[in-house]
């Protein structure tokens, strides 16, 4: 069987076989704006602070003799931060950094002049979490289960995977964040009965929100439903207040007076979480001012991004097909999501009290420490289900879509499905996988194409092809396909198309919607051309065989009939191309008769009567 | 349905001890089985989803590839194979139509075909009523009333037919289409509904 991998998993497989026993396994939370390593040893959970803190920066810069990663290279000029959002990206709108395309991948121009991935860029992150944990530990670390985004499509998990490998982790297992968030709460527990249910995971970071709904049953999570904003979060916070400051002290800023404000705007977001007013001296060009907020004034300024952020909930919970008064809990990440007003609008909302007595900074990556103890066999292992984000597909003749896999599938999962020659003695076929809910090709995201060659000469529609499409626990996707008449199986090779778009997904699945009947009418316009193509060729190959039976006039009438079509398939007209159709199927109708009676005289020709009654009967 | 444990030698029941081997634990290849006898759930067009729920689970909590981070890459594979089987088993017994359509396929050794026959008269007098019903429903709450009504239906067909003779193919496959008919003015009533 020709096998094609569309990632690098055989790598990483292979590698997996190595014995976990003498080295730790630690549970990573890459976040955009942190990251937080944990450390689970069966008995108790430890969070694996740097020599600054539990909150790792994800920033790295590249110094002339070594890289810095984390606190120390967040104040350096030109430092790489919020590299997540880059992560399996072919084509970015950034000003922010310098760099390129090569091979459909974007390489980022570094402080010494050379050029680096994100997944470079991550795999200097995770260097530095692994040796910062190896040396808490004292012991050597070796594999990791690493937190990704929900929404997190096929080529962002393989680069979180590949970062990893370059890092020399082992990936255990690619969980998703909100999951990790409930994981860490123990809500996977199957005796406790009590938690089954449904939830929704809040999650405002620094930089972004994300919003999923998770259901649990007998110890097993479900993600229902994923939506968020790449570029909300707790920093748009800051921005209001550092506007707030400037209006009532009639102040402007430049771009140098910046980093100063905006630290002041989060101590000020921070003390508000605890106090009803604060009052803060602020020191701009050489004066003293004092600027005074009290908490009410702050909450009417942020409103609108609250309510925004409530309205997502509310989507995504229509997106899981279940009522608001159906969560039966809230679970809060991300440092924002302290903010009273944020706490008590959600309970307002849903009339639950948000579960937040973890520290919403630290969740998720205490989520993963627990996975990961158990993955390495430390703990019992509790079932984590997830479900395909984005449905699989194969481009078909005309751009449709043919859908293996549909949105929302459990995973891992395998489906099959049977192709066949559009043409005779067709001797390759060519297939496009792509990922989306949408009907033609040309709007969804190409994940790869390859082809399978040597096919034997035959009439079309008689080669069987079976295709199939495996999805692993880490939804990692791989597809093979054979020929089955003749089993002919050869090696295939698939360059992954890192054509990726970061919001593409959201933006897919709202075209989808918006866009339906427009598809339906596109679909069966494309079918009708398919169609038409294919009366054409049937028609030419057979005029090119057995044109000598016809006579002249039947000749010209069949030739204006395909004329005709050929025209009408060149255009978008759907009913001409029907009408045209019809008119050339039975303008070959009696052709078709001729030819098969030469057919059966050809068969029956030499041979005895006696055989031909054999072989009816 | 006997099997001998590809690791130890030792004969043990598939379907009452899972591929699991009850000797050594090992996790057996997969062998042709139906998604029912897989499952453990007899072979019915009524299904207790209940019970198939509870099923699917233990047999997942067994399969996942997550138990077998830690064995050899022979095991790894067959747990792959397990898990992606039994969520298919699950996804097609779940659900009514794709149900009716593997015992079909169990019967027959055919599938029923998939495609809608538009030419049917007396469905299409039918369906075409549903569709001017799905019109006049103008409010979300009439939606709900009309799919709460189709759901009804839908449950009437599959009672009516529990003990229908699938070699019968013409009868199958008129039924068939009906349910298939009603998913898909189901999911149109969902659509507009949100």
């Amino acid at each position: 069987m020709a096998l094609i991998q569309i990632n690098d998993v055989a790598s990483v497989k292979k590698q997996k076989e190595e014995a976990i026993e003498d080295s730790a396994a630690i549970g990573i939370d890459l976040g955009t704006s942190n990251s937080v390593i944990s450390y689970f040893d069966g008995e108790s959970l430890q969070i694996i602070a740097d020599s600054f803190g539990e909150l790792i920066p994800s920033a790295v810069y590249y110094d002339e003799e070594k890289i810095l990663v984390g606190k120390k290279a967040l104040n350096k000029a030109g430092v790489f931060r919020s590299i997540k959002r880059f992560m399996g990206k072919s084509s970015i709108d950034n000003s922010l950094y310098n760099y390129k395309q090569e091979n459909g991948e974007i390489l980022f121009k570094n402080q010494q002049n050379s050029y680096v991935s994100a997944e470079e860029i991550s795999a200097e992150i995770l260097k530095y979490l692994k040796i910062t944990a190896e040396k808490h530990l004292d012991k050597k670390v070796d594999s990791a289960v690493i937190t990704v985004p929900a929404y997190f499509d096929e080529t962002q998990r393989i680069a979180t995977k590949k970062a990893a490998h370059m890092a020399g982790l082992k990936v255990l297992r690619l969980i998703n964040e909100p999951t990790a968030a409930a994981l860490a709460y123990g809500l996977d527990k199957v005796d406790e009965v009590d938690f089954q249910g449904i939830y929704l995971v809040y999650d405002l970071g620094g930089g972004t929100f994300d919003i999923s709904v998770l259901s649990l049953t007998s110890g097993i999570f479900k993600v229902l439903a994923t939506l968020g904003d790449t570029l909300l979060g707790g920093d748009d916070i800051d921005n209001i207040l550092v506007e707030e400051i400037c209006a009532s002290l009639d102040i402007f800023l430049t771009a140098k007076d910046k980093p100063y404000f905006f630290n002041i705007a989060k101590e000020i977001k921070e003390e508000l979480s605890i106090k009803n007013s604060v009052n803060k001296k602020i020191i701009f060009q050489g004066k003293d001012y004092n600027f005074t907020i009290n908490r009410n004034a702050f909450e009417v300024k942020i409103k609108p991004l609250v309510e925004k952020t409530l309205s997502m909930c509310e989507s995504a919970i229509r997106d899981s097909k279940i009522n608001t008064l159906d969560i039966k809990g809230i679970i809060l990440v991300g440092g924002s999501s302290r903010i009273p007003y944020i706490k008590n609008s959600l309970k307002e909302l849903f009339k639950v009290e948000p579960i937040c007595q973890l520290n919403p900074d630290l969740v998720v990556s205490m989520g993963a420490g627990y996975k990961a103890a158990e993955l390495s066999g430390k703990t019992k292992n509790s079932l984590l289900l997830d479900v395909l984000p984005l449905s699989l597909g194969i481009e078909m003749a005309g751009g449709i879509v043919e859908k293996i896999i549909h949105r929302n599938t459990l995973i891992p999962i395998t489906k099959k499905q049977e192709f066949t020659t559009q043409k005779d003695n067709q001797t390759a076929m060519s297939f496009h996988i792509l990922q989306g809910e949408r009907e033609m090709a040309k709007d969804l995201r190409s994940l790869g194409k390859f082809s399978l060659k040597g096919i034997p000469p035959m009439a079309a529609g008689n080669a069987r092809i079976m295709v199939s499409f495996s999805i692993d626990a880490d939804g990692l996707l791989s597809v093979s396909a054979v020929e089955e008449k003749t089993g002919i199986s050869q090696s295939i090779e698939i360059k992954p198309d890192w054509g990726l778009n970061f919001d593409a997904m959201r933006n897919m699945l709202e075209e989808s919607l918006e866009h339906a009947e427009e598809d339906m009418q596109q679909r069966l316009l494309q079918q009708s051309k398919v169609e038409a193509q294919l009366l054409i060729d049937a028609a030419v190959s057979a005029i090119k065989e057995d044109g000598e039976l016809l006579s002249i006039k039947q000749q010209q009438e069949i030739s204006l009939a395909l004329e005709q079509l050929l025209n009408a398939v060149n255009g978008n007209n759907r009913e001409k191309i029907e009408e045209n159709i019809k008119k050339l199927d039975a303008n070959t109708a009696e052709f078709a008769a001729i030819r098969m009676n030469k057919k059966i005289n050809q068969a029956l020709s030499g041979k005895a009567l006696t055989d031909i009654e054999d072989k009816l009967s | 349905m006997k099997i001998i444990c590809s690791n130890c030698q030792k004969e043990f029941d598939c379907i009452t001890d899972t591929f699991l081997c009850p000797n050594c634990g090992y996790l057996n290849p997969l062998q042709e089985i139906d998604f029912f006898s897989y499952l453990g759930v007899s072979q019915s067009l009524n299904v207790n989803l209940a019970d198939l729920e509870v099923k699917f689970l233990n047999l997942m909590s067994k399969y996942h590839p997550d138990n077998f981070v830690k064995k050899s890459e022979t095991e790894k594979h067959n747990a792959d194979v397990h898990s992606s089987y039994t969520n298919r088993a699950y996804e097609t017994l779940k659900n009514p139509t794709s149900r009716f359509a593997y015992i079909y396929f169990l019967t027959n050794g055919e599938e029923v075909s998939k495609e809608i026959d538009a030419n049917n008269g007396s469905l299409f007098t039918e369906f075409l009523e549903y569709y001017e019903e799905l019109e006049i429903a103008h409010t979300t709450n009439d939606l709900k009333v009309f799919q709460d009504k189709l759901q009804k239906i839908k449950q009437d067909i599959l009672e009516e037919n529990s003990e229908i003779d699938f070699t019968d193919k013409k009868l199958a496959y008129h039924v068939f289409v009906r349910l298939q008919y009603l998913d898909k003015i189901i999911a149109m009533t969902q659509k507009l509904a949100i």
